[in-house]
């Protein structure tokens, strides 16, 4: 069992940085946020101001805490979702990948159907039909959003499983005699566990892509505040055109970060799972030590003009 | 050929669990959507208009549900995807409206943006660890706007401020539509910030894959083997490139869903008249036979998409030919 | 047809042994290529390993010099680095490496190629040192058809030829290792493990250079093909007279083709003498105990005991020999002082050893002290 020790680059340092700051936000947005973010109490269409950051909707409404006050939806949302469809992945990519046989034929027909579905167009679909006060609570829409978003990781999922169905300890624990869910999910899947965070981290970005679309067309009560219902209200109230950019532009910023953040830590788990991806031979300190005055490139290895005088137990490192 | 024929399959059941979907989904819904659509029209319902709303659920006639089934398979089998509820025209011919201007412009966008991402990615993959590495959080910033609110940033800044180009719309009020050059310059002119939009979300996703893909590739023997024999760099990049494009293609089944999902809204906010438009306008008047047509129209045309990729494929990837051949 | 291509590409079916020949025996004592003193790093600063210590080696026109040693023991690197092939973060910390290329005239020029600039590297290469590797299928681009391979080597080096004549000149590689026109148009996973490799071994052959490296050319290959294969390249080299490093783990294969074999371990060499006199009459322990870890081709069956224990860590080598915490002779000495390849009596070979010490004031063991002749006895032709 090796575990996710993420290598330490700034990539995956800055990426951490940014979903450090939203988690935060999540949990202590409500509390931090200066007025009822639904109270029409203000003055409509005020400009950024120390009062009102920034500024106020069409109906008064204080747009600084509908941002704070939306972090929560919005997160909870897309955790929920990615969690639910990486258990889904998890099951289905697994079970597949070391059943085999008659249940992968079937398993993978059945995530390749669901791949091959545009799953946004989908979600609009079931959501138009949900009733309203479905559409207000997270946690259906999280789910429903999972219903279309678990295909891709059961894909890779099965293929890595597959990789693993003959290694010796799946092989070892079989003649004890351990059962075929024993094996999966507490020999097989620990194994994976690179892969299985970077499916996290793939539905967890795709979920509040698909939240954040559905609010935006409407789709979701749109009294429950996330980013999404504020880019809706901005944008029914011709907020782009009148040049109201503290309106939509902080909401649009946070969901882009928050991409951002998950984007960039995944490739810290991409350089883990593939060596080939991390940064190869010498970092940039090293070439300087060296006086190397360029980056190594294929088929011209660098040669050392201060050979002589180098000793071969580190005194360069001095 | 026995994977197109494989691939061609799968395609076709897919197509048949849209179509179920449709079929079952608003018999699990609470309530009878005919009663609440027919609630929902303001003005005098006829009886022909409710038979035809009755019709595009499959639920015309005094049947059991396997009998409904069958009958709404039939029904979409001559094309008829019902009437839509507030635009009163049958769906299918509103659709036909639509679905070129929806084609032409995720199409467009996403040949560009396949094209500039894979070229940028082998260009970075090559270059890994030089000073262009820096741009890698700025792609993934890209990638991770929502198509729809950085079309609208465009809109804002390109279009109504700097008025650099033409905003709203497929093509100028002063040009008849037809087969004449004022019209199609026309409607080049007006595509130009949507496919910017559109390309400008979706370049990074292809350029990043690319990169990694590349980067691997570097890493193989027979790069390094073009390199032994002497090859020009550009020689060199293209052995490796020619092979890191491929994971791109075999993946495009999920990217080519998420580049459609994301530019339907595009069109949305530039006022597009394609389908995104259009649907937004359904789920606001909550006219389902428009909502399900529309849903079908653009798996079908996925599905379509798809199957190219998958030929793009075997093209360029012998190995997948002669296992086909066995 | 020595350094030069024929420009008419008239089948030649018939060895010009006379030539040929000559060409060889005029050419016995002229240096292909002189390695001195030359090192290579992995990694800089504390994370340093010296993987190639200061080898000096030179290697005769037309002749087949052997590099053998476990995995690790730098041979490889050696060869790669040696080319400016090696990958980072491999670097080159010391040495020259001079190729003596030959162009069309019969003028030899002397090229560092650890001085080389990019540009000068890739004149060098395939015209006049080509790379043959242990894994043919990951060697050749798996999209293209076999006949690319050989196109773009011919339409990059030899660019006033036409398509038909390189087409020409591709079948007749081909023929050369065995295969024949229709292979061109295959794609590699398509061939056999041996096809590929003899491929790989017509491409390297198709500017006619004075250098081929072979990598473990026969590793990923069964026992038959493996042969075959050894026998085709002795024919080819006496054919076209190109000089060969080949590089190998199993010392067996090199008594049958090499004409010198140099053993490394842990990054130097150890020993190195003529192929048949280190095989029958090994001095550096390493190398006896090398030989006792594979079975031969043919010819007499040995007990395999192999060599106990690990080649060193390279971050933290041993203070003395670096063979010492393996080896069964280890003195005091061996410990301490790290020996260097020197001429101990034998003549025309070296090793680093202290047994061969005449200060050291030690018996040298019985096994490392036969005479070539001794073993050539029981099972050989």
């Amino acid at each position: 069992m090796r575990g996710l020790a993420l290598p330490r680059s700034p990539k995956v340092i800055l990426g951490l940085g940014i979903l450090g700051f939203f988690i935060v936000l999540t949990v202590v947005g409500p509390w931090l946020a200066p007025y009822n973010p639904s109270s029409t109490a203000f003055t409509a269409l005020l400009t950024p101001s120390s009062h009102h950051w920034l500024g106020t909707t069409s109906l008064g409404q204080d747009i600084f805490s509908q941002l704070l006050v939306g972090a929560r939806a919005t997160m909870v949302v897309a955790l929920v979702a990615g969690l639910v469809a990486t258990l889904l992945s998890m099951t289905i990519g697994i079970s597949a990948g070391y059943l085999g046989g008659v249940p992968d034929d079937g398993l993978t027909l059945l995530s390749n159907v669901f791949l091959a579905i545009p799953g946004v167009p989908l979600l609009i679909v079931i959501d138009s039909y949900l009733p309203v006060n479905s559409r207000s609570n997270e946690f259906v829409i999280g789910l429903i959003i999972s219903l279309t978003g678990w295909a891709w990781g059961a894909r890779v999922l099965r293929a890595q499983t597959m990789s693993l169905r003959n290694r010796d300890f799946v092989e070892a624990a079989r003649i004890i005699g351990e059962s075929r869910r024993r094996i999966m999910f507490s020999e097989i899947a620990p194994n994976l566990l690179p892969v299985l965070a970077s499916s996290l981290l793939f539905t967890v970005l795709y979920s509040i892509g698909a939240y954040v679309t559905l609010a935006y067309i409407g789709l979701t009560s749109t009294a429950t505040w996330n980013w999404g219902t504020m880019l809706y209200w901005a944008q029914a109230n011709n907020a782009p055109l009148s040049n109201e950019w503290y309106w939509f532009v902080p909401p649009g910023i946070c969901i882009a970060l928050v991409g951002t953040g998950l984007a960039l830590v995944n490739f810290g788990i991409d350089e883990f799972i593939n060596p080939r991806l991390r940064a190869a031979g010498l970092t940039a300190r090293q070439r300087r030590q060296l006086g190397l005055a360029r980056r190594p490139r294929l088929g011209v290895t660098p040669v050392l003009r201060t050979a002589s005088s180098r000793q071969p137990t580190g005194v360069v490192a001095k | 050929m026995r994977i197109v024929a494989r691939r061609l399959g799968l395609y076709l059941l897919t197509a048949w669990v849209a179509v179920t979907a449709n079929f079952i989904l608003p018999r699990l819904m609470p309530g009878n959507p005919v009663q609440t659509l027919i609630g929902k029209i303001t003005s005098q319902v006829t009886p022909a208009e409710i038979r035809a709303i009755r019709l595009s659920f499959g639920m015309g006639f005094k049947q059991g549900i396997i009998a409904q089934y069958f009958t709404y398979l039939g029904q979409l089998f001559h094309g008829n995807l019902g009437v839509s509820i507030t635009l009163g025209s049958p769906v299918s011919s509103i659709l036909r409206e639509s679905v070129p201007w929806t084609i032409g412009l995720i199409g467009i966008s996403t040949i560009i943006s396949f094209a500039l991402g894979t070229l940028a990615g082998a260009l970075l993959g090559w270059t890994r660890g030089s000073r262009f590495d820096s741009m890698i959080p700025t792609a993934t910033f890209f990638q991770a706007v929502p198509y729809f609110f950085l079309g609208t940033v465009m809109l804002l800044v390109f279009g109504s401020n700097l008025h650099w180009f033409p905003v709203l719309g497929a093509y100028s009020q002063s040009a008849t539509p037809g087969w004449n050059w004022t019209f199609i310059a026309s409607v080049l002119r007006y595509g130009e910030l949507p496919v910017i939009s559109i390309v400008l979300s979706s370049v990074a996703g292809w350029m990043l894959g690319m990169r990694n893909m590349m980067i691997t590739m570097i890493g193989e023997d027979f790069v390094l083997m073009a390199v032994a024999k002497g090859l020009p760099r550009r020689k060199v990049i293209a052995h490796a490139a020619r092979n890191a494009v491929l994971p791109s293609i075999a993946n495009l089944s999920l990217a080519i869903g998420l580049v459609v999902s994301g530019a339907l809204l595009v069109e949305l906010v530039f006022n597009y008249p394609g389908v995104g438009d259009l649907l937004l306008q359904a789920v606001l008047n909550e006219d389902y036979p428009l909502i399900q047509g529309i849903f079908l129209v653009i798996t079908l045309t996925v599905l379509a998409a798809n199957l190219i990729a998958d030929v793009v494929y075997l093209v360029l990837d012998p190995r997948t030919r002669s296992e086909a051949a066995v | 047809m020595s350094a030069t291509i024929p420009r008419e590409h008239e089948p030649t079916e018939v060895v010009d042994v006379a030539t040929s020949a000559v060409a060889t025996g005029v050419a016995r004592h002229e240096p292909v290529l002189e390695i001195e003193g030359f090192s290579v790093d992995y990694g800089a600063g504390a994370s340093m390993v010296r993987a190639v210590d200061e080898v000096t080696l030179r290697l005769d026109r037309s002749r087949v010099l052997g590099i053998a040693g476990e995995s690790g023991s730098g041979k490889s690197t050696l060869v790669y680095a040696m080319t400016r092939l090696l990958r980072a973060p491999g670097l080159i910390s010391g040495g020259r490496v001079l190729l003596h290329t030959t162009d069309d005239d019969g003028v030899v020029t002397p090229v560092n190629l650890v001085e080389a600039s990019e540009s000068e590297l890739r004149k060098v290469r395939w015209s006049h040192v080509s790379i043959v590797l242990q894994s043919a299928l990951s060697a050749l681009n798996p999209v293209l058809r076999i006949g690319r391979e050989f196109d773009e080597v011919l339409k990059t080096h030899r660019k006033d030829m036409t398509k038909a004549q390189r087409r020409a000149r591709a079948v007749e590689l081909l023929r050369l290792v065995g295969l024949t026109e229709d292979r061109l148009d295959r794609y590699p996973h398509e061939l056999s493990g041996g096809q590929r490799q003899r491929v790989m071994i017509a491409v390297a052959l198709a500017l006619d250079p004075e250098l081929v490296i072979m990598d473990e050319p026969t590793t990923a290959l069964d026992v038959v093909t493996q042969r075959e294969i050894i026998s085709e390249l002795a024919t080819l080299r006496a054919r076209f007279g190109f000089a060969m490093i080949f590089i190998t783990h199993d010392l067996s294969l090199l008594v049958e083709l090499a004409d010198e074999i140099a053993v490394m371990y842990a990054g130097s060499i150890v020993e190195r003498a003529g192929a048949r006199e280190l095989y029958e009459a090994p001095r550096h322990p390493y190398t006896l105990g090398l030989l006792h870890s594979f079975p031969p081709l043919h010819g007499e069956r040995r007990e395999l005991t192999g060599i106990p224990g690990s080649p060193p860590d390279l971050a933290d080598p041993p203070a003395g020999c670096r063979f010492a915490p393996r080896c069964t002779f280890a003195m005091a000495r061996c410990l301490t002082e790290r020996p260097t390849l020197r001429e101990f009596g034998d003549e025309g070979r070296s090793v680093a050893c202290w047994l061969f010490d005449p200060a050291s004031a030690s018996r040298v063991p019985v096994e490392l002290s036969l005479a070539p002749s001794a073993r050539q006895t029981v099972g050989e032709p």
